[in-house]
């Protein structure tokens, strides 16, 4: 599925925060959304989950616009991670990655052997099927955030929207998740993620949307995109992308002034 | 492996709630026989006493225990807080003010219904005065503060009516009915409240998995397909309709809906769509046991529904409090 955001306007509390920005997520890829704090990235992914309706333009899957869906067929097609996500309550960790199935639900079918299955994959996916009868309560801050990437690819949704998935996990598990949405790529789906992590971003994402103020800075391919220059030009300072060890590195290298 | 421990929760909540089915049936019956006829269902009179004095009561026991529980349960959930009440949006109180007026002004003494039929318009009021202040999106703090306002000023009202009384006996029945009780009550009050009430609960029993949906925050919510407008009406005139009609038949009755949904939570594995139907039941078996026990201590019915059902959750809260500080403890 092919998601689209056409020049869209988003306001927020009367404060405009993004001003004609259009992206396309494409199946098959994983995009960066990557710009400097408030920015907009987060009310991008927003609006393209269809939790925010832009006040100008549309956002639309295969042509339709999101809010022609209804909510169970958006929920089957669009799963979104919010940034810093919570658990209100001490669930056990397979209840909570069990509530990605419920938009698969009806009244009569629900805990099917489908249902059964996608959970069993999100936990193996994510490495936590040795924690399922544990309460979130008691993992630690990575951890849960891997109970709740699971309840999002529990959803298998074809579009898997995801706001800075890899804050707060370790190295080795930040790479482990990189390498599932490769694999989901890989499948076809459409992934996004908004990332801070501009060396992850250079070196899974294959294409980019830079923000600035509202506006996109650059987007496409990522290879074309994050470039020094428009790093550099998107978070006013300084930026030097280079590579150890075959892998691509950013790092601001001098703080300028904006 | 997972899958089984999982299986095995939740045949323990099923486990659970036929265990409170049990009781509430036990319960149930136990209420029927008690009564200043003498233990035991009577035989002579029988049907008579049975009929119009045991049965509204245990019928109203039942349905204004559970409404009260799942009423907590639903507003636990939506608000995300395990210590809000049904009172907490202020129906209980807006429904108090209406009966305390009804009282007030006179219109009970010429005409009995006055009384319930004044609960349950001040409720109406109370419910839509909170929805106007909160509005379709306001998110659960600002229904909690619409909550507290539309409360306090029903409570202020309540105390204004106290103060202006002029008759003593006015303000003797005003004190008496916001204790709370389930004494002659007859089939009218039923079928005056139960309508509402069971309609309340319908529309609360529903929410299950919204509300589960929802302990993952309003965002992720929205993304698994819940329409956070409509939780909210549903939570908020489900728990309006079968509170409101409770207090309105029987007076406040507090601490029911507070306790039974946190005393159970930890026992279906925190679930909020597994708390609903445990709270029902639970808050049902509170209610009644709560007015056998008065009848049985003072058969002559002096005291309050609404005294005991405090007096039975303070304990409760106790072992709450003695519970949680040993689960902080370092």
């Amino acid at each position: 599925m092919r998601l689209a955001a056409n020049d869209i306007c988003v306001t927020l509390k009367d404060r405009q925060v993004l001003f004609g920005v259009s992206a396309v997520l494409v199946p098959g890829q994983i995009t960066a959304i990557v710009g400097p704090n408030g920015a907009g990235k987060s009310t991008l992914l927003r609006a393209l989950a269809g939790l925010r309706r832009p006040t100008v333009g549309r956002v639309t899957i295969d042509g339709v616009p999101l809010s022609d869906l209804d909510r169970r067929t958006r929920a089957r097609s669009v799963a979104f991670l919010p940034q810093n996500p919570q658990v209100h309550w001490p669930l056990s960790v397979r209840s909570v990655v069990a509530l990605g199935r419920l938009p698969h639900h009806s009244s009569v079918a629900r805990d099917t052997a489908a249902d059964r299955q996608a959970i069993l994959d999100a936990m193996t996916a994510m490495d936590i099927t040795r924690f399922a009868a544990r309460s979130v309560a008691e993992l630690s801050g990575g951890e849960r955030a891997r109970v709740l990437f699971a309840r999002a690819l529990a959803q298998e949704a074809q579009i898997l929207l995801a706001d800075e998935p890899t804050a707060g996990l370790d190295p080795a598990h930040a790479l482990d998740l990189f390498a599932i949405l490769q694999r989901l790529a890989a499948e076809g789906r459409t992934i996004a993620v908004v990332l801070h992590d501009l060396s992850l971003a250079a070196r899974f994402c294959q294409s980019a949307v830079i923000l600035a103020d509202g506006r996109v800075v650059a987007a496409g391919p990522a290879v074309e995109t994050l470039t020094p220059e428009r790093l550099t030009q998107a978070f006013g300072t300084a930026m030097a992308v280079g590579c150890i060890a075959g892998v691509p590195v950013v790092v601001p290298s001098e703080r300028g002034q904006k | 492996m997972s899958d089984t421990r999982d299986i095995r929760s939740e045949s323990r909540s099923g486990r659970l709630l036929g265990g409170l089915l049990a009781v509430l049936v036990l319960v149930a019956l136990l209420s029927l026989a008690i009564g200043p006829a003498g233990f035991g269902i009577p035989r002579t009179q029988a049907a008579l006493i049975l009929m119009e004095i045991r049965l509204p009561r245990t019928l109203l026991g039942l349905l204004i225990g559970g409404a009260l529980g799942l009423a907590g349960a639903v507003l636990q959930g939506y608000l995300h807080n395990p210590l809000a009440e049904p009172g907490i949006i202020g129906i209980s109180s807006g429904a108090g003010l209406g009966a305390v007026l009804a009282i007030h002004t006179g219109a009970s003494t010429a005409f009995a219904l006055a009384l319930p039929l004044g609960g349950m318009l001040g409720a109406l009021i109370a419910t839509l005065l909170v929805l106007l202040l909160a509005g379709p999106r306001g998110g659960s703090l600002t229904l909690i503060l619409a909550g507290v306002a539309v409360s306090s000023l029903a409570t202020a009202l309540i105390s204004l009516a106290l103060n202006l009384s002029r008759n003593p006996f006015a303000s003797v029945e005003i004190v008496y009915w916001l204790l709370g009780s389930l004494a002659d009550r007859s089939m009218t009050h039923v079928w005056l409240g139960a309508p509402f009430m069971i309609a309340g609960i319908l529309l609360m029993l529903r929410l299950g998995p919204s509300l589960d949906a929802l302990s993952l925050g309003e965002e992720a919510a929205e993304n698994l397909g819940v329409d956070l407008a409509r939780l909210q009406l549903t939570a908020i005139s489900g728990a309006a309709l079968s509170v409101g009609a409770a207090t309105a038949v029987a007076g406040g009755i507090g601490f029911v809906g507070l306790v039974v949904p946190h005393v159970l939570r930890p026992l279906v594995g925190h679930q909020p769509s597994r708390l609903l139907p445990a709270s029902l039941v639970g808050g049902a078996i509170l209610v009644l046991t709560a007015d056998i026990i008065l009848r049985l201590l003072t058969p002559a019915g002096d005291l309050r529904l609404g005294v005991v059902t405090a007096l039975m959750g303070t304990p409760l809260f106790l072992w709450l409090v003695h519970r949680t500080r040993r689960e902080l403890a370092p």
